[in-house]
């Protein structure tokens, strides 16, 4: 906290014996609020030009640049004010501080939930920089990310400009500032992100206006020149002879000097910009090799925390063992999981099974597979018997392939829909299926399971789900036919929960499902197939759930030719595609998948897709999601679109938060100038009941001339009592002004005390405002 | 010193932003690495074209006069012009103030911006307790670059006097006994109102000479109307001879305002006075004759352009020689820490 300092007096210089500098020299002022004004828009220009640039180096747009700048821009014009007087400082930084915190507690949760999702951005960048996955996401509690951003940019712009308020305002202390805005945006620099031109002009631009002005050393250091509006002080060590009568500050030269250094950046800017194109430069840039050194290191600091070292890494390659919840975020190392040889035949999605849960352990959170449950002969493929006698008996449509799987990644054995046998042994194996397509689609499966087609297992829900689930079918209008109750539920996930890498962890002891139905309402493939499942068997229609790999046909442009194979060692019959070459695809954990079989009569089991797609977020407006965001306190929280974009639960006190902080910074604004106000009147009243009679008069008397001057502009201009007195006599027609005059003199510059009936003489003789007014 | 560490300073940012564009190979870096070695050049150049430029005229506010009073304030005003469109921040201007008549002198540093085509107007509101000739000197521009890397020094001969007339003293005449202690018999006549003249010769009546005149016993003698051809004194005018001396700048100045406080009297009472001071310059007495009180501005502005010598009664000393026919003068000297006024009879 400031101290306050003894005003220093004005001297008498002597210029050389016989002619002294006037005092008047030193009584000339300058504005210091421009001056503090000049101060403020060097803290904008650094504060959210750092903001500016870290966000538009990550490339993220979604929020309200245009709030940003004035709010941010208005706090730092705010705080450098405060450095106007001692007490404004001093009081005004408190008031702040209650403020902001207050502010930053109502609206901690958006706060949060924006630092999440920059840091969650920023992992993406790192992650697609290092060509890793992700080992750490946040979760954000709001996913509005357009709200909850701006809401942190606020947050760290209002902080930013109180620090570099503390440097600039102060001493002009760059380097600090420096240090202070460019820390973070080392990251999107490593990760090779370059920021927006507009917000690397206004950063440096604002650090180049600081270095000008330190260097000048005029911009009126706070600490050793006292918070006066002198223009000039005397500088230099008293005892030393020739000190320098210097100009504290000048603002008319600052704000030339500002607009060179601002000028020249930008043309400088401009200059290389043109010259060496930022998205050119790194073209042909081979690396660095002590960059290379740190990236290991960086990479997994960034993306795993410290705990990286130490992580199990179990849970990397895939889903499988129908372990369910216990997943924050689903991290991906985009490392191959399996080869697969193949020749494409569908522009479907293949799915490449391991794993089929049969019964749900509700809390427990997993699924039992179906080879651990007796009741089942697993190498039963009466589906695949019925397609291959298809094929066999060239029926139209019919087709059979071969596919060679190298899993190099996992442990598991995978093979796709349709093998006729799925005992595979050896680390590469190869496998012969028929694939279902809409050519032979009606093909009717009639082959003998030894028993029943399914079991009460798979239309089994447990009772612990079936409050959830039966919840879940009341909301939906359901077709008559099981396909189509597929596609209803696939439209229900679409619209209504949407899809995220990010669901968090579920609770201990909480339902996976339950959990992901009526709290979290978003997640992955295995929250939609898990609750799909006991929903299609609640429905009446048996179900299973199963993971494995799903390809996509545009996979395939990214597939290797494999040379020196024919076609139709690997595909025989019908194919959507035409023939293909053989390719080989790598199949990485980003194509682990988890998704529903339903028993279909006259199908057999079929695979089911139900997880809905993952969209972009939308850009909309910041103020009509806010209104979204208050309007939806009416509902029960509905949803957005078909994106990430998360209609979230408003707090119902969100609205008169936002009012009562706004409410509140106004009142505490009010307060403050009226205490500031106060304190003057009383420090005025404390002067005047301890001086004598004559400071009583000239405390008086100048408290009159200062309300006089404010509706008299001449009267104002009169510097002497002599001017003032016979201004306001002849003004006034008032009578006797020599006599007054020689009393407030007397009272002014003597040691004589005057007498109370002069004083009062001087009082009565002063015409009051009413009549001057008039 | 000070330079030295902003350029270390600035050299080790400079190197850690090498470092950083080594390392990282970012556009930002390299931006900052270009703006750093160019900023220098910019800077620098701006500050070498205003010192090539900048122009500095010095005068005081009020044009038309030139003359200041003692203990009033007496504004100078110090232009800096600038045609460029660069702007400095730190101008170190090196002033020298004198008084060439009191020989004093001293020098102080103003600090002041400069700015873009403009320049900067530095008004220097000063208070001569001497009175004499002031003299305020602009001798060197110090123009830091805005990078605060150099000085650029110019030397600089813009100068502007003002003469700053002696206070007059209103009670002079009282204060100064000796005046009255050395009045010749017909000053006290004057003094008591009586015709205050010398006879210079007698010679014939000629009509229209006052009756007065007649000198009626050596008309009587010689039976023809003989005149006494009275020379006022005011014709002959009163002589005042200050001396110059310099060796105490307080007596000094004592003389020049007790001089200057009779002469300022003797006119307003519509006598007429003549300033007679030695020049140790022309090694001559300066006399001039004042009429009014400007021409008592003139004549100490001229006086005050003369040296001061070393003695108390040189000027004195030589008016016997040089001017017999003076009969006598009023001596403003100072004696035993003193100032006196003396009449004083020539020879």
């Amino acid at each position: 906290m400031a101290t306050k300092r003894k005003q220093e007096p004005i001297e008498y210089i002597t210029l050389c014996e016989g002619v002294t500098l006037s005092p008047s020299f030193f009584e000339k002022k300058e504005n210091r609020l421009l001056t503090l004004l000049l101060k403020g828009f060097i803290v904008y220009l650094l504060s959210m030009g750092s903001i500016g640039f870290y966000l538009s180096a990550i490339d993220v747009k979604e929020y309200n640049e245009v709030l940003c700048h004035l709010v941010i821009g208005g706090m730092a014009i705010l705080c450098a004010f405060l450095y106007y007087r001692l007490f404004v400082e001093n009081t005004g930084y408190l008031i702040l501080f209650a403020l902001f915190g207050l502010a930053v507690y109502q609206f901690r949760i958006y706060i949060n939930s924006g630092f999440y999702a920059l840091v969650n951005i920023t992992t993406d960048r790192a992650s697609q920089y290092f060509n890793v996955d992700i080992q750490r996401l946040y979760t954000e509690q709001i996913e509005n990310r357009y709200v909850t951003i701006t809401f942190v940019c606020l947050f760290i712009g209002v902080v930013l400009d109180v620090l570099l308020n503390v440097y600039i305002s102060r001493r002009m202390q760059y380097v600090n500032s420096i240090f202070f805005i460019m820390g973070l945006n080392l990251i999107p620099l490593y990760l090779t992100e370059e920021p927006d031109m507009r917000y690397v002009i206004m950063m440096l631009a604002g650090v180049v206006m600081a270095y000008i002005f330190k260097s000048s050393k005029h911009y009126s250091p706070q600490v050793n020149v006292k918070r006066d509006d002198r223009v000039f002080a005397h500088k230099g060590r008293k005892k030393k002879k020739n000190r320098e009568i210097s100009y504290v500050y000048d603002i008319k030269a600052l704000v030339q000097a500002g607009i060179f250094g601002t000028i020249f950046t930008i043309c400088v800017v401009l200059a290389v910009s043109a010259f060496k194109p930022k998205d050119s430069f790194n073209v042909g840039y081979q690396g660095n090799k002590y960059k290379e050194l740190t990236m290991a290191a960086v990479s997994t600091l960034l993306m795993d925390g410290w705990d990286g070292l130490y992580r199990d890494r179990e849970d990397v390659g895939g889903i499988h063992g129908g372990k369910l919840g216990d997943v924050s975020t689903v991290r991906l190392d985009y490392e191959t999981d399996l080869v697969v040889q193949m020749t494409p035949y569908t522009y479907d999605r293949i799915f490449l099974k391991s794993f089929t849960g049969i019964e749900y352990v509700p809390y427990a959170n997993r699924w039992t597979s179906m080879a651990d449950l007796t009741l089942y002969d697993a190498s039963a493929t009466p589906e695949a018997d019925a397609l291959k006698d298809y094929y066999e008996g060239k029926g139209k449509g019919s087709s059979k392939g071969v596919m060679t799987i190298n899993p190099i990644g996992v442990n598991d054995f995978y093979y796709p829909y349709y093998t006729e046998n799925t005992q595979i042994e050896g680390v590469t194996y190869t496998v012969e299926f028929y694939p279902r397509l809409d050519e032979n689609e009606s093909v009717i499966v009639l082959s003998d399971y030894g028993s029943e087609p399914y079991t009460e297992l798979d239309l089994y829900v447990p009772p612990e789900n079936e409050k959830a689930i039966k919840e879940l079918c009341k909301s939906i209008e359901w077709s008559s036919s099981d396909e189509g109750k597929v596609y209803d539920l696939q439209a229900y996930f679409q619209e209504n929960i949407p899809y995220t890498i990010r669901p968090g962890k579920t609770p201990k002891n909480e339902d996976f499902v339950n959990y992901f139905l009526m709290d979290n309402r978003k997640g992955y493939c295995t929250h939609y197939a898990s609750t799909a499942v006991l929903v299609f068997r609640y429905m009446g229609i048996p179900a299973r759930y199963v993971e494995g790999y799903a390809v996509d046909y545009n996979q395939f442009e990214n597939a290797e030719l494999v040379e020196g194979t024919k076609y139709e060692d690997y595909y025989k019959g019908y194919s959507e595609v035409g023939e293909t070459a053989l390719l080989q695809l790598n199949v990485t954990d980003a194509d682990a998948h988890a998704w529903v079989e339903i028993y279909i009569t006259g199908k057999g089991w079929i695979p089911v897709e139900v997880t809905p797609s993952g969209e972009t977020e939308e850009v909309v407006d910041f103020w009509e999601m806010f209104d979204e965001v208050m309007g939806d306190q009416e509902t029960e929280g509905g949803d957005i679109g078909g994106g990430n974009i998360v209609n979230f639960k408003v707090p119902n006190k969100l609205i008169k938060s936002v009012c009562y902080t706004v409410a509140g910074i106004v009142v505490a604004l009010l307060l403050m100038l009226l205490a500031l106000k106060g304190v003057k009147v009383l420090k005025v009243y404390v002067r005047y009941a301890k001086a004598g009679i004559n400071d009583k008069l000239i405390l008086k008397y100048s408290i009159y001339c200062k309300k006089m001057g404010k509706k008299d502009r001449a009267f104002k201009e009169k510097i002497n009592y002599d001017e003032q007195i016979e201004y306001l006599a002849t003004k006034y027609g008032c009578q006797g002004e020599q006599k007054i005059i020689a009393i407030l003199e007397k009272a002014g510059f003597s040691n004589i005390a005057i007498d109370e009936a002069d004083y009062e003489m001087v009082m009565e003789w002063l015409p009051s405002y009413s009549k001057t007014s008039s | 010193m000070e330079n030295t560490f902003r350029l270390i300073g600035y050299g080790l940012l400079f190197l850690l932003d090498v470092l950083l564009y080594y390392f990282l190979h970012s556009h930002f870096t390299f931006i900052v690495m270009i703006l750093m070695i160019v900023a220098p050049i910019v800077s620098l150049i701006s500050a070498i074209i205003l010192k090539k430029y900048v122009t500095v005229e010095v005068t005081n506010q009020d044009k038309t006069s030139r003359y200041g009073k003692q203990n009033e304030e007496a504004f100078f005003l110090i232009k800096i012009h600038n045609p460029t469109p660069f702007v400095a921040l730190d101008v170190k201007m090196t002033v020298t103030v004198s008084n060439t008549f009191f020989k004093t002198e001293g020098t102080k540093t103003f600090v002041v911006p400069i700015y873009a085509l403009k320049g900067y107007t530095l008004e220097l509101p000063m208070l001569p307790n001497l009175c004499g000739i002031v003299s305020v000197k602009v001798t060197s521009l110090k123009i830091k670059d805005l990078m605060g890397f150099k000085f650029f020094n110019k030397k600089m001969e813009a100068e502007h006097e003002l003469i700053i007339i002696p206070e007059e003293i209103s009670d002079s005449m009282e204060e100064l006994p000796g005046l009255e202690q050395g009045m010749l018999e017909s000053e006290e006549s004057t003094k008591r109102g009586n015709d205050f003249s010398d006879v210079q010769e007698i010679r014939e009546y000629i009509p229209g000479d006052k009756l007065m005149s007649i000198h009626w016993k050596l008309s009587a003698k010689r039976d023809i109307l003989m005149v006494k051809d009275r020379v006022s004194m005011s014709d002959k005018q009163l002589v005042i001879l200050p001396e110059l001396c310099g060796a105490n700048n307080f007596l000094l100045e004592q003389i020049v305002v007790t001089t200057y406080s009779v002469i300022a009297k003797l006119i307003k009472d519509k006598t007429t006075v003549r300033l007679m001071y030695w020049s140790s310059k022309r090694y001559e007495y300066e006399d001039i004759r004042l009429d009014y009180i400007e021409d008592v501005n003139d004549a100490f502005a001229k006086m005050f352009y003369e040296d001061t010598y070393a003695s108390y009664d040189e000027a004195s000393s030589y008016m016997a020689n040089v001017h017999p026919e003076m009969k006598a003068y009023v001596h403003v000297t100072a004696d035993a820490g003193r100032v006196t006024v003396n009449v004083r009879e020539n020879g």
